[in-house]
C-alpha cells in the first residue's frame, strides 16, 4: 500500500534478502530461545530447543518466509553453554539478545574466542550503552546490531528517531553514528514497543518515519505490547486468546513495512509466521500493482498461490 | 486506578492507613489487606518503578516500601528501585548505581522521586521467595511506623510533546507527505 521515495537498502544474509521496498521481499520473523518460563532446566532443554529450532526452519521452506534464531542471554554463566548450543545448532546467522550490558561485553568476548562475531546480529545497541562497551564493540564487532529506539524523555515517533540520529537529550550521538564507529555492517531499526497507555501506537508509526528518514530495515517486537496488556493479563480467558493476539499484532507494522519482526517465544513459530506471509502476499500485490515492485522469486505472493 | 492511587497498574489496596507497602517482583500474590497498603508486581526499571513512586508518595502513611521476590533477570528492576532510593537520579534521569537496562526515570520530576526518597524506607527482599517470612517481615515492619509523613504528594506525569490539534493533513505522521498514491516522502513539516 505504500512506497518510499527514499532509496531502501536490502541486506544479504547468506541468502536471506531483508529490507527494500514494501512488497520486496518477504519478513525476516526472528523468534526467540530461552525465554526465562520457557525452559526450567537447562541442561534437559537443549533436544527441546533442537526441535524448535527446526520446526521455525520447517515453516519458513514451506512459506518462503525467512526466519532467524534469536538467543536469549541474562546472567554471564549462560553465556557459554547458550552461545555453543546456538554456533552448533544454529546454520548462518543468529541474533542475540542481552538486557544487560555487563553480560552483552561476556557475549563479544566469548563469539570473539570462537571467531564467530562474523555471524551475530547484536541485539541490542540502546542508550543503556556506555564508553566501556563501546569501546569494545569497536574492538570486536559483530556483523550485525539492532538498534532500539527506545527513548524515555520523548517516545514519540519523533523522540525514537532522535535516539537513532543523534542520540536525542541523552546520548552524544545517535546510535547510528555509533554503529558506523563501531563498523557494524549490517544495521537493523528497532522502533522499540512500549505498552499500551505509553504511545503503543508510535510503535507502528515509527516504522514509515524511520523507513523514510533512513532507508534501512525497520521492525520491531510488538509482542511485548500485548504480553505487558493489563487487562489482557487479569482477563478470565487469557489462555485461550493470548498466543493468538501475540502473534497476530506483529501483521499491524507489516501493513506499513516493516521488514523483519522479533515475533516472541520461538514456540510461536507457526502462526506468526503464517500470519507474516498472510501480510507479505497482501502487501507484494499492492506494491506490485501502484509502484511496480518487482517482487522477489521466492516470496509467498509466489510460492503460496 | 483509584483516588489514593492515580497511577494506573497492577496492584491490589489493603488499608490506607498502613505504613507497609509490598513491591513483589515478578510474582502476583495475595497479602493480608489489613496489614498492607499496596502491593503488587513492578517489572520494568523505567515505566514500572514511576509507577510505584508517584503511587507510594500519594499515600503519605506509606513509610517502609518491601521490595521481595525473585529478580527481573534482564531488567534488575528490584535492584534499580533500591539504587533510586539510596542514590537518586542523575541529570539525564538515569537511576546512579541501577543494573538494569534501561533505568530511566522520565515522566515523573526530580522533586517527585527526592519526596519518595525521603518519605519511604526500602527493605531488600529481593531474590526472597518464602511468604511467611514476608509476612512475618511485614508485622515486624508495622510495629516500627514512625507515623504519617505529611500531605499527600500527587505526581503528575511529565507532557513533553507539544500537542498540536490534528488538522487531518498528515495521516501517518507530520514527517511524511503521502501521496494519494500511496507514496512516501518527507514533508520537511515536522511538527514535534
Amino acid at each position: 500500500m505504500f512506497s518510499y521515495a527514499k532509496e531502501q537498502m536490502t541486506y544479504d544474509l547468506e541468502g536471506i534478502k531483508v529490507g527494500g521496498q514494501p512488497g520486496e521481499y518477504p519478513t525476516l520473523m526472528i523468534g526467540t530461545l530461552f525465554y526465562e518460563d520457557q525452559f526450567h532446566e537447562p541442561e534437559s532443554s537443549l533436544e527441546k530447543a533442537k526441535a524448535l529450532i527446526e520446526d521455525q526452519n520447517r515453516i519458513s521452506r514451506r512459506t518462503s518466509v525467512p526466519s532467524m534464531v534469536d538467543i536469549l542471554i541474562y546472567e554471564e554463566e549462560e553465556v557459554e553453554w547458550k552461545l555453543d548450543f546456538a554456533l552448533d545448532n544454529i546454520e548462518g546467522f543468529f541474533s542475540v539478545d542481552v538486557p544487560e550490558a555487563e553480560v552483552r561485553m561476556k557475549v563479544l568476548d566469548y563469539l570473539d574466542q570462537q571467531d564467530s562475531l562474523h555471524r551475530a546480529i547484536y541485539n541490542s545497541l540502546n542508550l543503556g550503552m556506555d564508553e566501556e562497551e563501546f569501546e569494545l564493540l569497536k574492538e570486536k564487532t559483530p556483523a550485525g546490531a539492532i538498534l532500539l529506539g527506545y527513548n524515555p524523555h520523548d517516545n514519540s515517533a519523533h523522540g525514537r528517531k532522535e535516539m537513532i540520529k543523534d542520540g536525542g537529550p541523552i546520548l552524544d550521538k545517535g546510535l547510528l553514528t555509533m554503529s558506523q564507529e563501531a563498523g557494524i555492517g549490517y544495521v537493523f531499526l528497532d522502533t522499540a514497543a512500549t505498552p499500551f497507555g505509553e504511545k503503543a501506537c508510535e510503535t507502528v508509526r515509527a516504522v514509515p518515519v524511520f523507513k523514510s528518514e533512513f532507508g534501512l530495515p525497520v521492525g520491531c517486537a510488538l509482542h511485548n505490547t500485548i504480553e505487558s496488556w493489563r487487562w489482557l493479563n487479569d482477563y478470565e480467558e487469557r489462555e485461550n486468546i493470548f498466543d493468538k493476539l501475540d502473534s497476530s499484532i506483529d501483521t499491524i507494522p507489516l501493513t506499513l513495512g516493516a521488514d523483519f519482526i522479533y515475533y516472541g517465544p520461538i514456540e510461536n513459530a507457526f502462526d506468526s509466521i503464517l500470519n507474516a506471509a498472510m501480510v507479505d502476499k497482501m502487501v507484494a500485490e499492492g506494491a506490485q500493482d501502484y509502484f511496480g515492485v518487482e517482487i522477489s522469486k521466492e516470496h509467498p505472493y509466489h510460492t503460496l498461490r | 486506578m483509584s483516588e489514593t492511587y492515580p497511577w494506573p497498574g497492577d496492584f491490589k489496596t489493603g488499608d490506607e492507613t498502613s505504613p507497609v507497602a509490598v513491591v513483589t517482583l515478578g510474582h502476583k500474590i495475595d497479602l493480608d489487606p489489613d496489614k498492607v497498603a499496596i502491593w503488587g508486581p513492578m517489572k520494568t526499571e523505567n515505566l514500572g518503578i514511576e509507577k510505584v513512586v508517584a503511587n507510594t508518595i500519594s499515600n503519605p502513611n506509606i513509610r517502609f516500601l518491601i521490595v521481595f521476590g525473585k529478580e527481573i533477570r534482564g531488567h534488575r528492576s528490584g535492584r534499580s528501585l533500591m539504587e533510586l532510593a539510596k542514590n537518586g537520579v542523575d541529570e539525564d534521569g538515569k537511576i546512579i548505581g541501577s543494573p538494569g537496562a534501561v533505568p530511566y526515570i522520565e515522566n515523573i520530576s526530580e522533586e517527585a522521586v527526592e519526596r519518595f526518597r525521603e518519605q519511604v524506607e526500602l527493605i531488600d527482599m529481593i531474590d526472597v521467595e518464602c511468604r511467611e517470612e514476608l509476612e512475618e517481615v511485614i508485622c515486624k515492619t508495622i510495629q516500627k511506623d514512625p507515623g504519617c509523613f505529611g500531605e499527600p504528594y500527587t505526581a503528575i506525569k511529565i507532557e513533553r510533546i507539544k500537542r498540536s490539534k490534528f488538522h487531518a493533513e498528515f495521516a501517518l505522521h507530520s514527517s511524511l507527505s503521502v501521496s494519494p498514491w500511496g507514496e512516501i516522502k518527507p514533508s520537511h513539516q515536522e511538527v514535534k
